[in-house]
């Protein structure tokens, strides 16, 4: 018998947000080392925090990330409003979803025709895909267009919007200037549907992960709020979760791995799908079951066609709630500082975004504590990683290479966000 | 109708890195009739639709090494590119390889880039590259005369450079 040895490594990952690295050992076809390596440096957000005034986080945190800002700026108020014990008017809180939707929409269409769509189409980046889908990728950049619209509109700018604030807005749109957005969107709803068909011809490779999911939940699809659910048994408060999801160092990253009682997660649009079915608009239930989606999916890589399912969504919601829009009667609630520790969720594009902070008696931020989705999903990555490497071990390395790159990019992975804390050790002799 | 796109490339927050914009926001001050003048960060889709449309579209780029201040006029294959595509990193060359896969590429493209000395964090710029900024506004204003030449895009007897923002 012969042994053979292979080593795989990627050292620049590229159509992902921000820095990272892959490296493969296997040994006869086994997996010894699989490492999804981060090196982006860490940011320390959650340490530069503290000692600043309770209303900073939103628009502090919301430079975490470029592309998904307004997760940040949502989970950030959610925690402070829920420690300060503030409620918000109902129609403050569907346009902070409105918000949000708009966010959703420009950065799925963003992962899934300039950076997914590439690996279904052999091509090695979207200019490529645009030689020979054209059509596609027009629509593609106006999906993502109607998405960063919204976000103007209602955020005052697209990248890291500055019109949020504890409690609200700092203004609101009248009902006459959301209109032209509304037929924006209805053109992007049809571009929306045009893109599930678009990505259910793609070839999926076989996998199925049994990673347990974890996702918001509520009445409507989980995006800016919700309960925490889980697949493997009932959810639990979100105050309770650095309880349940805890973070630990590993050497080879700079980002947290985090685990859900100590196993493996999974969380984002799988999840999110899996666990909130029935919460889905009949359309976009009929446009999931037309790309062969089922109640479930457990392969990440259909993850693209759930995203295209999501961007559905996301386009009717905000028709939705621009429909019914009247200017709310006051721009923000006002919330008074008052110590304490407040939890926050919303759903990020990637997944389940926690913020947790303890307001001292002068109202300054005394801990931080952020857990991004990124984060959250590092472990079930590597372990995709050795499925994928086992299954598709026949191919020759850049082949494998290649397939393992893809199995990182279904997760959209937001390695910046995943960066923003490091705990240093100083060993002195 | 829109004859020519000036695009400032560059975060004013990151000091010479502003070049970019400070440049444009000077000929924006000069209201040219048919020049579209418009900022942009780093998102990849933002450029692709600024120049969208537009016969010539000129670049104003902060560079990093060279002799801080010194202005040049290059072509868009020698800006270095930044290799693998990301979401942060669609850089104007990859950009406008993709504007033209989809047929809306400008027909011109022309880059005034500008050495710099600081690139750190904070705003405004070194003494060399706002010493600079008259020269290199002088220069998009050259390629906007050359460009559309004939076409009255600046005034009557009007020469580039000699009205003050």
């Amino acid at each position: 018998m012969t042994r053979s040895s292979r080593t795989l490594r990627v050292g620049a990952l590229t159509r992902v947000e921000g820095e990272g690295a892959l490296h493969v050992e296997l040994r006869d076809g086994i997996p010894e080392l699989v490492e999804l390596n981060i090196y982006e440096p860490p940011r320390f957000f959650e340490a530069f925090l503290r000692g600043r005034a309770y209303t900073e986080p939103p628009d502090l945190t919301a430079r975490i990330c470029g592309i998904c800002p307004v997760a940040y700026q949502v989970s950030a108020c959610n925690a402070i409003e829920s420690a300060c014990g503030a409620t918000l008017d109902a129609d403050l809180l569907a346009l902070r979803r409105l918000l949000y939707c708009g966010e959703w929409i420009h950065s799925h269409a963003l992962h899934i025709y300039l950076l997914h769509a590439p690996d279904f189409l052999g091509a090695p980046d979207v200019i490529a895909v645009a030689r020979e889908h054209r059509e596609a990728v027009l629509r593609g950049l106006a999906l993502k267009k109607a998405g960063n619209r919204l976000m103007e509109l209602i955020g005052g700018r697209s990248i890291h919007p500055i019109n949020v604030r504890l409690g609200g807005f700092y203004s609101t749109p009248t009902r006459a200037e959301l209109a032209p957005i509304a037929e924006e969107l209805r053109r992007a709803l049809d571009d929306a549907l045009a893109t599930v068909a678009w990505v259910a011809g793609f070839d999926f490779p076989e996998l199925t992960v049994e990673h347990e999911l974890l996702a918001l939940s509520a009445e409507r699809y989980a995006i800016e709020d919700g309960v925490i659910a889980r697949s493997d048994g009932p959810g639990f408060a979100v105050a309770e979760f650095s309880e349940h999801v805890r973070e630990t160092q590993v050497p080879h990253s700079t980002a947290l791995h985090a685990t859900l009682d100590g196993r493996r997660h999974l969380t984002g649009p799988l999840a999110r799908y899996t666990l909130n079915y029935d919460a889905l608009s009949p359309l976009a239930r009929e446009a999931a079951t037309s790309a062969g989606l089922g109640r479930e999916c457990r392969n990440p890589f259909r993850s693209i066609i759930v995203r295209a399912v999501e961007v559905v969504y996301a386009v009717e919601e905000a028709l939705r709630i621009i429909e019914s829009y009247q200017r709310p009667v006051r721009p923000f609630v006002d919330v008074e500082a008052r110590p304490g520790v407040g939890h926050g969720v919303s759903e990020a594009p990637r997944g389940l975004l926690y913020h947790r902070y303890r307001i001292d008696d002068d109202g300054l931020i005394a801990e931080a504590d952020i857990v991004p989705p990124t984060a959250q999903n590092q472990a079930a990555i590597e372990d995709d990683l050795a499925r994928v490497v086992v299954a598709a071990g026949g191919l020759d390395n850049a082949a494998l290479t290649a397939m393992c790159e893809r199995a990182i990019r279904n997760y959209d992975p937001c390695i910046s966000c995943s960066t923003h804390f490091l705990t240093l050790t100083v060993n002195r002799r | 109708m829109t004859r020519a796109v000036v695009v400032g490339i560059g975060n004013p927050h990151r000091r010479d890195d502003g070049v970019g914009p400070a440049v444009a926001a000077r000929v924006a001050a000069r209201r040219l009739p048919g020049v579209r003048v418009i900022d942009c960060a780093a998102e990849p889709a933002a450029l692709l639709d600024a120049w969208a449309g537009a016969p010539l579209a000129v670049l104003v780029d902060a560079v990093s090494g060279g002799v801080p201040g010194r202005v040049r006029r290059c072509t868009l294959g020698e800006l270095a590119r930044s290799g693998a595509l990301s979401t942060h990193d669609l850089d104007p060359a990859q950009t406008y390889d993709l504007a033209r896969a989809l047929g809306c590429a400008p027909e011109q493209v022309a880059v005034i880039a500008v050495d710099t000395a600081d690139t750190g964090h904070g705003p405004g710029l070194s003494p060399a590259v706002a010493a600079a900024l008259g020269e290199a506004e002088r220069a998009v204003l050259g390629v906007l005369g050359a460009g559309i030449l004939g076409e009255g895009i600046l005034g009557e007897g009007e020469e580039p450079g000699d009205q003050q923002p």
